[in-house]
Protein backbone atom coordinates (compact mmCIF):
# COMPACT_ATOMS: atom_id res chain seq x y z
CA UNK A 1 0.00 0.00 0.00
CA UNK A 2 3.08 2.45 0.64
CA UNK A 3 3.76 3.47 -3.15
CA UNK A 4 0.67 4.65 -3.89
CA UNK A 5 1.92 8.42 -3.26
CA UNK A 6 3.23 8.25 -6.85
CA UNK A 7 1.06 9.91 -8.74
CA UNK A 8 -1.71 8.44 -10.12
CA UNK A 9 -2.33 9.43 -13.77
CA UNK A 10 -5.86 8.52 -14.90
CA UNK A 11 -5.98 6.47 -18.00
CA UNK A 12 -8.55 3.08 -17.90
CA UNK A 13 -11.74 4.31 -18.04
CA UNK A 14 -14.38 2.34 -17.28
CA UNK A 15 -18.15 3.62 -17.32
CA UNK A 16 -20.85 2.13 -15.08
CA UNK A 17 -23.66 3.95 -15.69
CA UNK A 18 -26.03 3.31 -12.82
CA UNK A 19 -28.67 5.23 -12.09
CA UNK A 20 -28.12 8.87 -13.05
CA UNK A 21 -24.95 8.46 -11.89
CA UNK A 22 -21.74 7.75 -13.45
CA UNK A 23 -19.04 6.08 -12.09
CA UNK A 24 -15.23 5.87 -13.62
CA UNK A 25 -13.17 3.16 -11.85
CA UNK A 26 -9.13 4.37 -11.92
CA UNK A 27 -7.11 0.94 -11.78
CA UNK A 28 -4.02 1.64 -12.72
CA UNK A 29 -1.38 4.59 -12.48
CA UNK A 30 1.98 5.38 -13.30
CA UNK A 31 4.72 5.08 -11.03
CA UNK A 32 6.44 8.20 -11.95
CA UNK A 33 8.39 10.13 -8.93
CA UNK A 34 7.07 13.06 -7.79
CA UNK A 35 8.19 16.59 -8.68
CA UNK A 36 9.02 18.58 -6.00
CA UNK A 37 10.34 22.46 -5.68
CA UNK A 38 12.69 23.29 -2.75
CA UNK A 39 12.93 26.81 -2.95
CA UNK A 40 16.29 28.32 -1.07
CA UNK A 41 15.92 29.26 2.24
CA UNK A 42 15.79 33.13 2.84
CA UNK A 43 18.34 34.25 5.21
CA UNK A 44 17.29 37.50 7.21
CA UNK A 45 19.51 40.21 6.60
CA UNK A 46 20.02 40.48 9.95
CA UNK A 47 21.38 37.20 10.44
CA UNK A 48 24.79 37.42 12.37
CA UNK A 49 28.22 35.62 11.62
CA UNK A 50 28.32 32.40 14.23
CA UNK A 51 31.52 30.74 14.33
CA UNK A 52 32.35 28.74 10.70
CA UNK A 53 29.05 28.73 9.47
CA UNK A 54 28.23 30.06 6.33
CA UNK A 55 25.33 32.36 7.41
CA UNK A 56 24.79 33.70 4.00
CA UNK A 57 24.63 30.44 1.66
CA UNK A 58 22.97 28.70 4.85
CA UNK A 59 19.44 28.68 2.70
CA UNK A 60 21.13 27.47 0.36
CA UNK A 61 23.18 24.65 1.77
CA UNK A 62 19.88 23.53 3.71
CA UNK A 63 18.06 23.37 0.47
CA UNK A 64 20.15 21.78 -1.07
CA UNK A 65 20.49 18.40 1.41
CA UNK A 66 17.24 18.61 1.59
CA UNK A 67 16.82 18.16 -2.18
CA UNK A 68 19.40 16.03 -1.90
CA UNK A 69 17.96 13.24 0.63
CA UNK A 70 14.77 13.33 -1.28
CA UNK A 71 16.40 12.57 -4.49
CA UNK A 72 18.35 9.28 -2.94
CA UNK A 73 14.50 7.85 -2.29
CA UNK A 74 13.58 7.62 -5.88
CA UNK A 75 10.09 8.67 -4.78
CA UNK A 76 10.35 12.22 -5.42
CA UNK A 77 12.09 14.17 -8.47
CA UNK A 78 13.97 17.30 -7.00
CA UNK A 79 13.31 20.04 -10.14
CA UNK A 80 16.14 22.25 -11.43
CA UNK A 81 16.22 25.74 -9.12
CA UNK A 82 17.17 27.79 -12.49
CA UNK A 83 13.12 27.30 -13.23
CA UNK A 84 12.10 28.46 -10.34
CA UNK A 85 10.22 32.40 -10.80
CA UNK A 86 9.76 33.48 -6.87
CA UNK A 87 11.79 34.75 -4.61
CA UNK A 88 12.18 32.72 -1.31
CA UNK A 89 11.28 34.99 1.01
CA UNK A 90 7.79 35.96 -0.86
CA UNK A 91 7.39 31.92 -1.94
CA UNK A 92 7.72 31.45 1.88
CA UNK A 93 4.84 33.79 2.60
CA UNK A 94 2.64 33.29 -0.29
CA UNK A 95 2.85 30.86 -3.23
CA UNK A 96 2.11 32.18 -6.63
CA UNK A 97 1.19 28.58 -6.96
CA UNK A 98 0.04 29.14 -11.07
CA UNK A 99 3.75 30.08 -11.26
CA UNK A 100 5.13 26.38 -9.90
CA UNK A 101 2.14 24.53 -11.43
CA UNK A 102 4.14 26.07 -14.73
CA UNK A 103 7.11 24.26 -14.20
CA UNK A 104 5.02 21.00 -12.77
CA UNK A 105 5.85 21.68 -9.35
CA UNK A 106 3.34 19.33 -7.44
CA UNK A 107 4.88 20.53 -3.70
CA UNK A 108 6.84 23.10 -2.86
CA UNK A 109 9.41 23.04 0.13
CA UNK A 110 9.64 26.88 1.47
CA UNK A 111 11.57 28.85 4.37
CA UNK A 112 13.34 31.35 6.26
CA UNK A 113 16.59 31.47 8.75
CA UNK A 114 17.74 33.58 11.40
CA UNK A 115 21.12 33.93 12.97
CA UNK A 116 21.01 36.20 16.24
CA UNK A 117 22.30 35.44 19.99
CA UNK A 118 23.85 32.42 18.89
CA UNK A 119 20.59 30.66 18.27
CA UNK A 120 19.08 29.47 14.92
CA UNK A 121 15.50 29.92 14.19
CA UNK A 122 14.26 28.18 11.28
CA UNK A 123 10.96 27.53 10.30
CA UNK A 124 9.73 25.73 6.69
CA UNK A 125 6.23 25.32 5.22
CA UNK A 126 5.60 22.20 2.64
CA UNK A 127 3.09 23.47 0.38
CA UNK A 128 0.57 21.32 -2.33
CA UNK A 129 0.57 23.38 -5.14
CA UNK A 130 -2.30 21.44 -7.01
CA UNK A 131 -4.78 22.73 -4.02
CA UNK A 132 -3.25 25.78 -3.50
CA UNK A 133 -2.76 25.08 0.64
CA UNK A 134 -0.55 24.53 3.09
CA UNK A 135 0.24 21.30 4.20
CA UNK A 136 2.51 21.38 7.17
CA UNK A 137 4.30 24.42 8.77
CA UNK A 138 7.29 24.10 11.52
CA UNK A 139 9.67 26.00 13.36
CA UNK A 140 12.88 25.35 14.95
CA UNK A 141 15.01 26.87 17.54
CA UNK A 142 18.87 25.73 17.75
CA UNK A 143 22.29 26.04 18.11
CA UNK A 144 23.49 27.27 14.28
CA UNK A 145 26.25 24.44 14.21
CA UNK A 146 23.73 22.01 13.79
CA UNK A 147 22.32 23.06 10.59
CA UNK A 148 22.87 19.81 9.12
CA UNK A 149 20.88 17.90 11.58
CA UNK A 150 18.14 20.46 10.83
CA UNK A 151 18.49 19.82 7.01
CA UNK A 152 17.78 15.99 7.89
CA UNK A 153 14.85 16.65 9.86
CA UNK A 154 13.10 19.30 7.71
CA UNK A 155 13.28 16.61 4.83
CA UNK A 156 12.11 13.82 7.40
CA UNK A 157 8.69 15.76 8.17
CA UNK A 158 8.48 16.21 4.10
CA UNK A 159 9.06 12.63 3.74
CA UNK A 160 6.09 11.69 6.50
CA UNK A 161 3.60 14.43 5.58
CA UNK A 162 4.06 13.27 2.28
CA UNK A 163 4.19 9.29 1.93
CA UNK A 164 3.06 8.97 5.40
CA UNK A 165 5.57 6.67 6.25
CA UNK A 166 8.71 7.67 9.05
CA UNK A 167 11.34 9.27 7.83
CA UNK A 168 15.05 7.71 7.84
CA UNK A 169 17.09 10.96 7.20
CA UNK A 170 17.85 12.34 10.55
CA UNK A 171 20.20 9.31 11.59
CA UNK A 172 23.67 7.89 10.96
CA UNK A 173 25.37 4.56 9.72
CA UNK A 174 28.33 3.00 11.64
CA UNK A 175 30.43 0.98 9.05
CA UNK A 176 34.10 -0.69 9.25
CA UNK A 177 36.19 1.20 7.02
CA UNK A 178 38.90 -0.54 5.43
CA UNK A 179 42.46 1.00 4.03
CA UNK A 180 45.55 -0.74 2.68
CA UNK A 181 46.11 -3.67 0.18
CA UNK A 182 43.77 -6.35 0.33
CA UNK A 183 46.69 -8.81 1.88
CA UNK A 184 47.35 -6.14 4.62
CA UNK A 185 43.66 -4.37 5.11
CA UNK A 186 44.04 -2.06 8.28
CA UNK A 187 40.38 -2.03 9.92
CA UNK A 188 38.46 1.16 11.65
CA UNK A 189 35.28 1.58 13.23
CA UNK A 190 33.86 4.82 11.47
CA UNK A 191 30.51 6.42 11.70
CA UNK A 192 28.89 8.96 9.33
CA UNK A 193 25.62 10.89 8.76
CA UNK A 194 23.48 8.31 6.63
CA UNK A 195 24.62 11.50 3.42
CA UNK A 196 27.97 10.37 3.81
CA UNK A 197 29.11 13.71 5.38
CA UNK A 198 30.82 14.10 9.22
CA UNK A 199 32.88 11.03 8.87
CA UNK A 200 34.35 10.09 12.16
CA UNK A 201 36.73 7.07 13.17
CA UNK A 202 36.23 5.58 16.45
CA UNK A 203 38.95 2.82 16.55
CA UNK A 204 42.74 3.38 15.46
CA UNK A 205 43.11 0.01 13.39
CA UNK A 206 45.42 -1.72 15.51
CA UNK A 207 42.89 -4.65 16.07
CA UNK A 208 40.53 -5.64 13.48
CA UNK A 209 36.83 -4.87 13.64
CA UNK A 210 33.89 -6.36 12.61
CA UNK A 211 30.17 -6.05 12.44
CA UNK A 212 29.02 -2.93 14.96
CA UNK A 213 25.82 -2.56 15.67
CA UNK A 214 24.12 0.18 17.41
CA UNK A 215 21.75 0.07 20.67
CA UNK A 216 18.24 1.70 20.58
CA UNK A 217 20.09 5.15 21.89
CA UNK A 218 22.51 5.19 19.51
CA UNK A 219 25.01 5.83 22.16
CA UNK A 220 26.60 2.47 22.40
CA UNK A 221 28.28 -0.07 19.65
CA UNK A 222 28.72 -3.73 20.06
CA UNK A 223 31.04 -5.11 17.70
CA UNK A 224 33.85 -7.64 17.43
CA UNK A 225 37.22 -7.36 18.21
CA UNK A 226 40.40 -9.22 19.46
CA UNK A 227 41.59 -9.23 23.01
CA UNK A 228 44.67 -11.88 23.68
CA UNK A 229 44.43 -12.93 19.96
CA UNK A 230 41.22 -14.00 20.54
CA UNK A 231 37.76 -12.98 18.68
CA UNK A 232 35.77 -11.11 21.36
CA UNK A 233 32.34 -8.97 21.56
CA UNK A 234 33.38 -5.69 22.90
CA UNK A 235 31.02 -2.36 23.50
CA UNK A 236 32.41 1.48 22.89
CA UNK A 237 30.64 4.35 24.39
CA UNK A 238 30.49 6.80 20.99
CA UNK A 239 30.45 9.86 23.21
CA UNK A 240 33.58 8.91 25.75
CA UNK A 241 34.89 6.23 23.68
CA UNK A 242 35.24 3.84 26.47
CA UNK A 243 35.80 -0.02 25.16
CA UNK A 244 35.34 -3.03 26.93
CA UNK A 245 35.10 -6.74 26.68
CA UNK A 246 31.79 -8.16 26.97
CA UNK A 247 31.08 -10.80 29.35
CA UNK A 248 34.14 -13.39 30.90
CA UNK A 249 33.63 -16.49 28.52
CA UNK A 250 36.36 -18.84 28.06
CA UNK A 251 36.70 -18.60 24.51
CA UNK A 252 35.72 -16.72 21.56
CA UNK A 253 32.54 -14.55 20.95
CA UNK A 254 31.03 -13.15 18.05
CA UNK A 255 27.98 -11.71 15.58
CA UNK A 256 26.83 -9.27 18.77
CA UNK A 257 23.71 -7.03 18.73
CA UNK A 258 21.20 -5.24 20.90
CA UNK A 259 18.47 -6.48 22.30
CA UNK A 260 15.22 -4.05 21.02
CA UNK A 261 15.17 -2.36 24.53
CA UNK A 262 18.72 -2.05 24.85
CA UNK A 263 19.22 -3.92 27.93
CA UNK A 264 20.97 -7.25 26.42
CA UNK A 265 24.05 -8.34 24.15
CA UNK A 266 22.66 -11.29 22.40
CA UNK A 267 25.70 -13.22 20.24
CA UNK A 268 27.58 -16.17 19.75
CA UNK A 269 29.90 -17.99 22.09
CA UNK A 270 32.08 -20.79 20.17
CA UNK A 271 33.69 -23.74 21.62
CA UNK A 272 34.94 -27.06 21.13
CA UNK A 273 34.38 -26.12 17.29
CA UNK A 274 30.19 -25.82 18.61
CA UNK A 275 28.37 -22.49 18.84
CA UNK A 276 25.62 -21.69 20.50
CA UNK A 277 23.37 -18.31 20.86
CA UNK A 278 23.64 -16.77 24.64
CA UNK A 279 22.25 -13.37 25.84
CA UNK A 280 23.90 -10.83 28.66
CA UNK A 281 22.51 -8.61 30.74
CA UNK A 282 24.07 -5.17 30.81
CA UNK A 283 23.26 -4.48 34.29
CA UNK A 284 23.27 -7.50 36.08
CA UNK A 285 25.63 -9.41 33.79
CA UNK A 286 23.72 -12.25 33.69
CA UNK A 287 24.44 -14.80 31.16
CA UNK A 288 21.92 -16.83 29.62
CA UNK A 289 22.56 -19.90 27.21
CA UNK A 290 19.31 -19.92 24.23
CA UNK A 291 20.46 -22.26 22.19
CA UNK A 292 21.84 -25.90 22.74
CA UNK A 293 22.95 -27.62 19.98
CA UNK A 294 25.47 -29.75 18.76
CA UNK A 295 25.75 -27.38 15.09
CA UNK A 296 26.66 -23.95 14.50
CA UNK A 297 23.72 -21.33 15.71
CA UNK A 298 25.10 -17.73 14.59
CA UNK A 299 23.66 -14.10 13.60
CA UNK A 300 20.85 -14.15 16.11
CA UNK A 301 18.47 -10.83 15.48
CA UNK A 302 15.59 -9.92 17.86
CA UNK A 303 11.93 -9.36 16.46
CA UNK A 304 10.90 -5.56 17.59
CA UNK A 305 8.97 -6.51 20.06
CA UNK A 306 11.99 -8.53 21.93
CA UNK A 307 9.27 -11.85 22.04
CA UNK A 308 11.01 -13.76 19.04
CA UNK A 309 14.83 -14.40 17.78
CA UNK A 310 15.80 -15.03 14.27
CA UNK A 311 19.21 -17.24 13.78
CA UNK A 312 20.80 -19.20 11.42
CA UNK A 313 22.18 -22.40 11.79
CA UNK A 314 23.38 -25.98 9.93
CA UNK A 315 20.96 -28.55 11.99
CA UNK A 316 20.09 -29.35 8.94
CA UNK A 317 22.89 -30.15 7.20
CA UNK A 318 23.14 -26.77 4.87
CA UNK A 319 22.85 -23.26 6.62
CA UNK A 320 19.32 -22.19 6.95
CA UNK A 321 17.39 -19.26 8.70
CA UNK A 322 15.30 -20.13 11.99
CA UNK A 323 13.65 -18.48 14.03
CA UNK A 324 12.25 -19.30 18.08
CA UNK A 325 10.83 -17.84 21.07
CA UNK A 326 13.31 -15.76 22.94
CA UNK A 327 14.13 -17.90 25.70
CA UNK A 328 15.08 -20.73 22.93
CA UNK A 329 11.70 -22.93 23.05
CA UNK A 330 9.75 -23.65 19.62
CA UNK A 331 12.71 -23.62 16.93
CA UNK A 332 11.49 -23.61 13.41
CA UNK A 333 13.13 -23.36 10.21
CA UNK A 334 11.80 -20.60 7.73
CA UNK A 335 14.09 -21.05 4.80
CA UNK A 336 13.49 -23.81 2.39
CA UNK A 337 15.30 -22.53 -0.98
CA UNK A 338 17.99 -23.92 -2.75
CA UNK A 339 21.06 -22.32 -1.63
CA UNK A 340 22.89 -21.04 1.70
CA UNK A 341 20.89 -18.44 3.77
CA UNK A 342 22.43 -16.23 6.49
CA UNK A 343 22.91 -12.88 8.34
CA UNK A 344 18.95 -12.75 8.98
CA UNK A 345 17.93 -9.52 10.01
CA UNK A 346 14.19 -8.27 11.50
CA UNK A 347 12.94 -5.05 10.17
CA UNK A 348 12.27 -2.93 12.47
CA UNK A 349 8.27 -3.11 11.18
CA UNK A 350 8.13 -6.80 12.26
CA UNK A 351 7.19 -8.19 9.21
CA UNK A 352 10.15 -9.38 7.43
CA UNK A 353 13.01 -10.90 7.52
CA UNK A 354 16.31 -9.50 5.20
CA UNK A 355 19.44 -12.20 4.58
CA UNK A 356 22.26 -13.22 2.19
CA UNK A 357 21.63 -15.88 0.23
CA UNK A 358 24.24 -17.98 -1.63
CA UNK A 359 23.39 -19.96 -4.78
CA UNK A 360 25.22 -21.09 -7.72
CA UNK A 361 28.44 -18.76 -6.83
CA UNK A 362 25.86 -15.87 -6.33
CA UNK A 363 25.36 -13.36 -3.54
CA UNK A 364 21.91 -12.70 -2.90
CA UNK A 365 19.98 -9.66 -0.41
CA UNK A 366 16.79 -11.26 -0.30
CA UNK A 367 13.45 -10.64 2.08
CA UNK A 368 10.97 -13.05 3.73
CA UNK A 369 8.14 -12.47 6.23
CA UNK A 370 8.99 -14.23 9.67
CA UNK A 371 6.92 -17.64 8.93
CA UNK A 372 9.38 -17.91 5.64
CA UNK A 373 6.49 -16.90 3.17
CA UNK A 374 7.11 -14.49 0.20
CA UNK A 375 10.65 -15.16 -0.52
CA UNK A 376 12.06 -11.61 -2.92
CA UNK A 377 15.61 -11.85 -3.79
CA UNK A 378 16.09 -7.57 -4.35
CA UNK A 379 19.67 -7.99 -5.65
CA UNK A 380 22.41 -10.73 -7.04
CA UNK A 381 26.08 -10.11 -7.66
CA UNK A 382 29.19 -11.59 -7.15
CA UNK A 383 29.79 -11.11 -3.79
CA UNK A 384 27.58 -9.06 -1.22
CA UNK A 385 26.34 -9.41 2.57
CA UNK A 386 24.79 -8.24 5.65
CA UNK A 387 21.74 -6.57 4.85
CA UNK A 388 21.10 -3.71 7.96
CA UNK A 389 16.70 -2.11 7.90
CA UNK A 390 16.55 1.81 7.68
CA UNK A 391 14.80 2.68 10.71
CA UNK A 392 11.49 2.82 8.55
CA UNK A 393 12.13 -0.49 7.34
CA UNK A 394 11.93 0.31 3.55
CA UNK A 395 15.35 0.49 2.58
CA UNK A 396 18.31 -2.36 3.20
CA UNK A 397 22.07 -0.66 3.77
CA UNK A 398 24.49 -3.84 2.93
CA UNK A 399 28.43 -4.24 1.41
CA UNK A 400 29.36 -5.37 -1.64
CA UNK A 401 32.93 -6.40 -2.81
CA UNK A 402 34.77 -6.44 -6.35
CA UNK A 403 36.39 -9.30 -7.79
CA UNK A 404 40.34 -9.06 -7.95
CA UNK A 405 42.86 -10.51 -9.58
CA UNK A 406 45.54 -12.68 -8.48
CA UNK A 407 47.52 -9.91 -5.95
CA UNK A 408 44.26 -8.71 -4.70
CA UNK A 409 44.46 -5.58 -7.37
CA UNK A 410 40.91 -4.07 -8.48
CA UNK A 411 39.47 -4.93 -4.87
CA UNK A 412 37.19 -2.69 -3.48
CA UNK A 413 34.42 -3.16 -0.75
CA UNK A 414 31.56 -0.87 -0.79
CA UNK A 415 28.44 0.23 0.61
CA UNK A 416 24.67 0.05 -1.17
CA UNK A 417 21.51 0.55 -0.46
CA UNK A 418 18.32 -0.62 -2.26
CA UNK A 419 14.34 -0.09 -1.69
CA UNK A 420 12.40 -3.41 0.06
CA UNK A 421 10.45 -3.04 -3.66
CA UNK A 422 13.72 -4.12 -5.31
CA UNK A 423 14.08 -0.90 -6.89
CA UNK A 424 16.10 1.96 -6.37
CA UNK A 425 19.85 0.10 -5.96
CA UNK A 426 22.63 3.06 -4.85
CA UNK A 427 26.26 3.23 -3.84
CA UNK A 428 26.70 5.50 -0.78
CA UNK A 429 29.47 7.68 -0.45
CA UNK A 430 32.35 6.99 1.88
CA UNK A 431 35.62 7.94 2.22
CA UNK A 432 37.16 4.48 2.66
CA UNK A 433 36.22 1.55 1.35
CA UNK A 434 33.87 0.32 3.65
CA UNK A 435 32.13 -2.78 4.66
CA UNK A 436 29.24 -4.26 7.65
CA UNK A 437 27.03 -1.08 7.69
CA UNK A 438 24.66 -0.93 10.38
CA UNK A 439 21.86 1.57 10.39
CA UNK A 440 21.11 4.11 13.60
CA UNK A 441 17.27 4.72 14.72
CA UNK A 442 15.96 8.31 14.33
CA UNK A 443 18.50 10.31 16.27
CA UNK A 444 15.27 12.99 17.18
CA UNK A 445 12.68 10.83 18.67
CA UNK B 1 -9.00 -1.39 2.09
CA UNK B 2 -8.00 2.17 3.42
CA UNK B 3 -11.01 3.97 5.46
CA UNK B 4 -10.77 6.97 6.80
CA UNK B 5 -8.93 7.16 10.25
CA UNK B 6 -6.56 4.55 8.62
CA UNK B 7 -2.47 5.29 8.37
CA UNK B 8 -2.48 5.66 4.67
CA UNK B 9 -5.71 7.00 3.79
CA UNK B 10 -5.15 10.56 3.74
CA UNK B 11 -2.20 10.07 1.74
CA UNK B 12 -3.96 8.21 -0.73
CA UNK B 13 -6.62 10.34 -1.07
CA UNK B 14 -4.42 13.64 -1.50
CA UNK B 15 -2.37 11.49 -4.03
CA UNK B 16 -5.79 10.72 -5.88
CA UNK B 17 -6.72 14.23 -5.97
CA UNK B 18 -3.54 15.53 -7.08
CA UNK B 19 -4.10 13.37 -9.92
CA UNK B 20 -7.50 14.80 -10.70
CA UNK B 21 -6.47 18.15 -10.36
CA UNK B 22 -3.46 18.15 -12.71
CA UNK B 23 -5.84 16.08 -15.07
CA UNK B 24 -7.66 19.07 -15.28
CA UNK B 25 -9.26 20.84 -18.10
CA UNK B 26 -11.08 17.46 -18.67
CA UNK B 27 -12.40 16.90 -21.94
CA UNK B 28 -16.11 16.36 -21.75
CA UNK B 29 -19.20 16.51 -23.92
CA UNK B 30 -20.63 19.51 -25.06
CA UNK B 31 -24.07 18.49 -24.89
CA UNK B 32 -26.21 16.43 -21.36
CA UNK B 33 -24.51 18.29 -18.85
CA UNK B 34 -27.26 17.28 -16.65
CA UNK B 35 -26.49 13.49 -17.33
CA UNK B 36 -22.46 14.04 -16.45
CA UNK B 37 -22.52 16.98 -14.18
CA UNK B 38 -22.24 14.74 -11.12
CA UNK B 39 -19.18 11.82 -11.47
CA UNK B 40 -18.51 9.54 -9.21
CA UNK B 41 -14.32 8.34 -8.72
CA UNK B 42 -13.40 5.29 -7.61
CA UNK B 43 -9.92 4.64 -6.81
CA UNK B 44 -8.28 1.40 -6.33
CA UNK B 45 -4.70 0.55 -6.73
CA UNK B 46 -5.16 -3.36 -6.51
CA UNK B 47 -4.16 -3.90 -9.76
CA UNK B 48 -1.57 -1.53 -9.82
CA UNK B 49 0.39 -2.69 -6.83
CA UNK B 50 0.29 -6.52 -8.56
CA UNK B 51 3.42 -5.23 -11.00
Amino acid sequence: MKKIFYILTLFLFKFNIAYSLIEVDITRGNLDPLPIAVSPLHVDPQSNNYQDVKTKELGELISSIVEKNFRSTGLFNPLNKDAFVQKPDIAHLKPRFEDWRLITAQALVTGKLLIKDEKLKIEFRLWDVAANKEMIALAFTTTPSNWRRVAHIISDKIYERLTGETGYFDTRIIYVSETGPRTQRIKKLAIMDQDGENTKYLTLGNELVLTPRFNPTNQLVTYLSYFRNLPRVYLLDIETGIQEVVGNFPGMTFAPRFSPDGKKIIMSFAEDGNSDIYTMDLESRLVERITEDSSIDTSPSYSPDGKYITFNSDRSGLQQIYIMKSDGSGVKRISFGDGLYGTPVWSPRGDLIAFTKVRGGKFYIGVMRSDGSGERLLTENFYQEAPSWSPNGRLLVFYRETKSGKKGEGFTARLWSIDITGYNERELKTETDASDPSWSSLLSK
Amino acid sequence: MNRPGQKFYKILAESALRAVRICQPLRVPQTGYEKWKDIQLNFNPTEMLKG
